[in-house]
């Protein structure tokens, strides 16, 4: 049983674009989806566009959710890309340094004066 | 794990993951308890967590200002809803059955402690981002003050002791970042 206080649960849903594909999450990003984020990853490397992540729902990630994407920034690295994440999300961004990945990151944020 | 990569790890970290219980001056009294059957039961848990631990933050962070505001982490309630996530669902993982959650309320700070009825033992993996896992007990160094683990009646037992105020090891790597 959830109730208001218990925060929305986490989604993950995958767009094909004609030359990207987005990865929306939000809510709790953690091992609750995790199922979810291992079929999000394979389908979106398997379209073979670049991958842009829109985090701006997200409420709360964990290692889970971030190592996911860590994996994914690391596979574009590997094809000579850098992956975006469609910001801002304070959470993400100081679970990402403190992991020392931050640097496989391109930020877009939306807001003014953010990292573009 | 390669030698030169074992080298690289111990000069990086320069930590293992302790064994040890907290002192039991860490705690005063306990604040609540869960049983945390499954991967869906981490967010109404860490959500009941949050919600006693931040009816004791401050009304306004210390240092924050329009320019450069505190991170997120500095409060503590977002610590210990992270530390929760981490050390709960690396005892769904790799531990269990009867993972359980104690809160406990001390002085100045909060002991986290996750049992589960697992054998395994806690080991800090290698801190490569792009590794698979291996993350969680490295966040739960960096995000707490002091943290271990025991054996007690047939059951690891993680902890966390968590200071209201940020500890000053994980400020200077979150600013660092901003700087």
């Amino acid at each position: 049983m959830t109730s208001a206080t218990d925060g929305p649960a986490g989604d993950v849903t995958v767009l094909f674009e004609a030359d990207h594909t987005l990865i929306l999450l939000s809510g709790a990003v953690d091992l609750a989806v995790a199922d979810d984020l291992e079929q999000a990853g394979r389908d979106a490397v398997d379209a073979g566009t670049p991958i842009v992540a829109d985090v701006r729902r997200v409420d709360m990630v964990d290692s889970v959710g971030a190592s996911f994407l860590v994996r994914l920034a690391a596979s574009a690295r590997d094809g000579g890309r850098t992956m975006v994440l469609r910001g801002p999300s304070p959470r993400l961004d100081e679970l990402l340094t403190l992991m020392g990945a931050q640097q496989l990151f391109r930020w877009q944020d939306d807001t003014p004066g953010g990292q573009t | 794990m390669h030698a030169a990569s074992r080298e690289r790890v111990a000069k990086e970290a320069d930590i293992t993951f302790p064994r040890g219980n907290p002192e039991p001056a860490a705690v005063h009294h306990r604040a609540g308890w869960w049983d945390v059957a499954d991967a869906r039961a981490l967010g109404p848990v860490r959500h009941a967590i949050t919600a006693i631990v931040s009816a004791h933050d401050p009304a306004s962070p210390p240092s924050g200002s329009r320019e450069q505001p505190d991170p997120v982490l500095a409060c503590a309630h977002e610590r210990l809803g992270l530390l929760f996530n981490e050390i709960a669902g690396n005892a769904l993982r790799h531990g269990g059955p009867d993972v359980r959650a104690d809160l406990a309320r001390g002085d100045d700070g909060w002991l986290l402690t996750v049992r589960d009825g697992g054998d395994g033992v806690p080991s800090l993996q290698e801190q490569e981002p792009t590794a698979a896992g291996g993350h969680g007990l490295h966040l739960v160094l960096a995000l707490s003050d002091r943290a271990g683990w025991y054996r007690e009646d047939g059951e690891k037992v993680v902890w966390a002791d968590v200071r209201d105020d940020a500890p000053a090891h994980l400020l200077s790597r979150l600013r660092s970042h901003a700087d």
